[in-house]
């Protein structure tokens, strides 16, 4: 992972990444086991938990930022686009969409995709905020 | 399936699961989220809760259980997801997610979805939809 980006600096339009990943059926086990949940049909062994897919996407935002004092993550979209086989080869990529500043609070919202060989597999939206530095910038 | 009212949608079953510490520990090692807020630190001692909170993402994957348990891989072939957070879920606590039918049109399924704490506090909701094999 590159250098992570000031929140406060984002700008819309920005690009971060691509950055590579990969999740195998370990990883969605322990996926499994971490959020109580139980294996069904097919997965983990075939498809992976599609949400562990968004899991990963705000992993790689959460790497690629510095999280200020305060962040919230108040909303968040995902659409799946196929189901992702364990040790397929990833590729996630963030646009900023949106950035703004209102009451003291810097909004942004962050376009999220996750590509496999095929092109994109898994794409969503990211919804965060946090107080300005100057508005205290103590937790929100 | 022909497009129906949604009174003639599968009904989803609800999942309730018990998130406690160690449940967020694991969480935030699986999915590897640094933010101190989630772990007994500072941070969370001297927050706007006074503890851990349990991560968004992890109460989500509530919704993700239900929905995987009721379509299986047509919700990973074309499942989409919209929430907000409404509250933050502090461990322990006892998270129920449940979806109501909403509606069926252009082939797709949705259904209105919520995750309530045990105390019947709103902590999450929103829309997920598919559409079926």
């Amino acid at each position: 992972m590159s250098e992570k980006r000031d929140f406060f600096d984002l700008e819309r339009g920005q690009v971060l990444g691509p950055y590579p990943a990969r999740l195998d059926s370990d990883h969605a086990r322990a996926y499994l086991d971490a959020t109580a949940a139980t294996a069904t049909d097919g997965s983990p062994d075939r498809w992976l938990p599609p949400l562990q897919l968004g899991a990963l996407l705000v992993g790689v935002l959460i790497d690629a930022i510095e999280i200020p004092p305060g962040l919230l993550h108040t909303g968040q979209s995902f659409e799946f686009l196929r189901p992702v086989a364990p040790g397929t080869e990833l590729t996630a990529e963030l646009t900023v969409a949106q950035v703004a500043e209102r009451r003291g609070l810097r909004l942004g919202t962050v376009d999220l995709e996750l590509r496999d060989a095929e092109g994109a597999c898994a794409v969503g939206r990211a919804s965060v905020l946090a107080p300005l530095p100057s508005a205290g910038g103590g937790p929100a | 399936m022909s497009d129906a009212a949604p009174g003639h949608m599968p009904p989803v079953a609800p999942v309730t699961r018990q998130i406690d510490q160690a449940l967020v520990d694991r969480y935030a090692a699986a999915a590897r989220d640094p933010n101190p807020i989630h772990r007994d630190t500072v941070e969370a001692r001297e927050g706007p809760y006074g503890r851990p909170i349990a991560h968004g993402m992890l109460v989500l994957a509530l919704v993700s259980q239900m929905m995987t348990e009721a379509f299986g891989e047509s919700w990973a072939a074309t499942g989409q997801l919209a929430v907000r957070w409404r509250a933050p879920a502090i461990p322990p606590v006892a998270v129920t997610a449940a979806a109501t039918p909403a509606q069926h049109a252009d082939g797709r399924l949705r259904y209105s979805v919520r995750c309530t704490a045990a105390d019947g506090e709103l902590l999450l909701d929103g829309s997920a939809s598919l559409r079926l094999a």
